[in-house]
């Protein structure tokens, strides 16, 4: 560990851990007790209000990446790595109107992978499933490796320990008030985070102007702020495109829009994304200013916590701790449960228990929580650190989902067939132009190949689909 | 090279700033609201 990193001492960090890990539990077990219906486990019993439901939005977009990455984005790619970062943003706003429509199409659906099913076959499930179930743990891993190494680097934490107590602490808060902890716990988490990046970034502001940023930025790293920086704006296409088919995809986004009462969604998501735009430029703002406080960046991974700690002290780092610990905790939650919803409904119910009662799958999503964070444990545990840029990979996967899930989600004739072909084809080709053109493509031509496929074969084979099969089993069972 | 002029910078940082600032806020407002109408969940 560099020294210059720990802006900690390791006690305190522990305390902190210790304190947090203690509250978010507690506040688990509390919201707990109105989780013992699958509907409370696992959409939290529908009724979310737009208070819960934009701060849960917000909180699980802004993971640790966007706290600790968008300084580094920004002291690398300048005035443009900070808006490229915030267009991930517009994953939120396209996904408002998604949420309106999944809603009122599916009054009683859990999932995504549900959607597809139902919604396009059983190729097209097998497809989105392992195309789904890849990004989720592959997500979940590089935030348990994240967790790890940024404790260990704020506070000389030993690895395998933060790792372990976070993961640790969020399966037990999941386990325990399922769909309703990760929301109530999104909401606090939220508020922290803002408070956050706001103190810190006015902190800034009162050491040094403004304007001494960027003169000293235009002395000294013109490229900064140069308004055609290629690298830079190629950045924006990918991180837009990735960040939309992120969101359109994941169940972490559907179980909300699920969960959500019947109105909210559209309003939660738009809100959402306003307030999420912001934060990669407050936090990203601390890696320009690095230069000008004089700040020596040896590691520009922990950029924010320098800068955090050069500026206000011990306090600063304390700051920086509590705002990771909240960013890796808001994402690592949503994604154990929106994982555990899946692997439930969709593989171990069909597969194993096609008989099983409510209580019966309530009781299965438990352990599935368990299994997931003991899986996700095992991987994170060797530190090898390419692992956490196989998510690089799932750009072109995600984005060839983006128009499937559209064109299905609002189009009666789209084809079935052209949807799994979309989503394979799209895929494959996306790698291949990660692999011969590089990343920043990738995405790209993914999701262009996904849209031609998709909305090329509805028009020239289109099927007719009756919108009340999304209605599920449950109605089929009930009428 | 076509520099960025430091009038967006500073208009960037601060309506930035300004729009976590109003976010933290409205998510409180939305809170006591809801809890008003006795909804939140």
């Amino acid at each position: 560990m560099s020294e210059q990193s720990a802006v900690l001492s390791a006690p305190v960090g522990y305390f902190l851990l210790a304190l947090f890990g203690v509250i978010w539990i507690a506040l688990g077990i509390y919201w707990g007790r109105r989780a013992k219906s699958l509907d409370g486990f696992m959409v939290a019993g529908r009724n979310i209000g737009l208070a819960l439901g934009t701060a849960t939005a917000v909180a699980t977009w802004i993971t640790s990446n966007t706290t600790m990455l968008a300084p580094q984005f920004a002291l690398q790619l300048g005035i443009w790595g900070m808006l490229a970062y915030s267009t991930a943003s517009f994953g939120l706003f396209l996904f408002a109107p998604l949420a309106k429509r999944i809603r009122q199409a599916m009054p009683n659906g859990y999932t995504s992978v549900e959607f597809i099913r139902l919604r396009y076959g059983k190729s097209a499930y097998i497809v989105f499933l392992i195309i789904s179930l890849f990004y989720g743990l592959t997500w979940m891993v590089s935030m348990g490796m994240a967790g790890g190494i940024l404790l260990e680097a704020l506070a000389g934490i030993p690895y395998v320990y933060g790792m372990s107590v976070i993961l640790l602490v969020c399966v037990v808060y999941t386990l325990f008030g399922g769909l309703y902890a990760v929301i109530g716990t999104d909401f606090i988490q939220s508020i922290i985070i803002l408070i956050g990046v706001v103190v810190v970034a006015v902190a800034i502001l009162m050491r040094a102007p403004l304007t001494e940023i960027y003169d000293n930025l235009r002395t000294n790293r013109p490229a900064l702020l140069d308004v055609f920086f290629p690298a830079a704006i190629m950045a924006v296409f990918n991180n837009l495109l990735f960040g939309i088919g992120e969101i359109f995809h994941s169940n972490v986004w559907w179980s909300r829009a699920f969960a959500m009462r019947e109105g909210v969604g559209m309003k939660a998501y738009l809100l959402a994304g306003l307030i999420w735009l912001p934060i990669p430029v407050v936090a990203g703002f601390l890696g320009l200013a690095a230069p000008t406080m004089g700040i020596n960046i040896t590691r520009p991974d922990v950029v924010g916590p320098l800068v955090s700690a050069h500026i206000l002290g011990y306090a600063g780092g304390i700051l920086v701790f509590i705002v990771v610990f909240c960013s890796l905790a808001s994402s690592i939650d949503s994604l154990l449960a929106a994982t555990s919803d899946v692997v439930t409904t969709e593989i171990i119910k069909p597969l194993f228990m096609p008989n099983a009662s409510e209580a019966m799958l309530r009781k299965a999503a438990s352990m599935v929580i368990v299994a997931v964070g003991a899986i996700t444990w095992a991987v994170c545990l060797p530190k090898v650190g390419t692992l956490a840029s196989v998510l690089f990979f799932a750009g072109p996967l995600v984005g060839s989902t983006i128009w499937p899930i559209i064109v299905g989600l609002f189009w009666k004739k789209a084809n079935p067939t052209g949807a799994v072909l979309a989503m394979a084809l799209g895929s494959a080709v996306g790698l291949l132009a990660y692999v011969e053109i590089g990343w920043y493509s990738a995405t790209l031509i993914g999701t262009g190949v996904s849209f031609l496929t998709t909305v090329g074969s509805s028009l020239l084979a289109p099927r007719e689909f009756e919108w009340a099969v999304l209605l599920g089993e449950r109605r089929a069972v009930t009428t | 090279m076509t520099l960025f002029p430091a009038w967006f910078f500073v208009f960037l940082v601060y309506a930035s700033i300004a729009m976590a600032v109003a976010g933290g806020v409205l998510l409180l407002v939305l809170l006591i609201r809801d809890i008003g109408g006795k909804s939140i969940w």
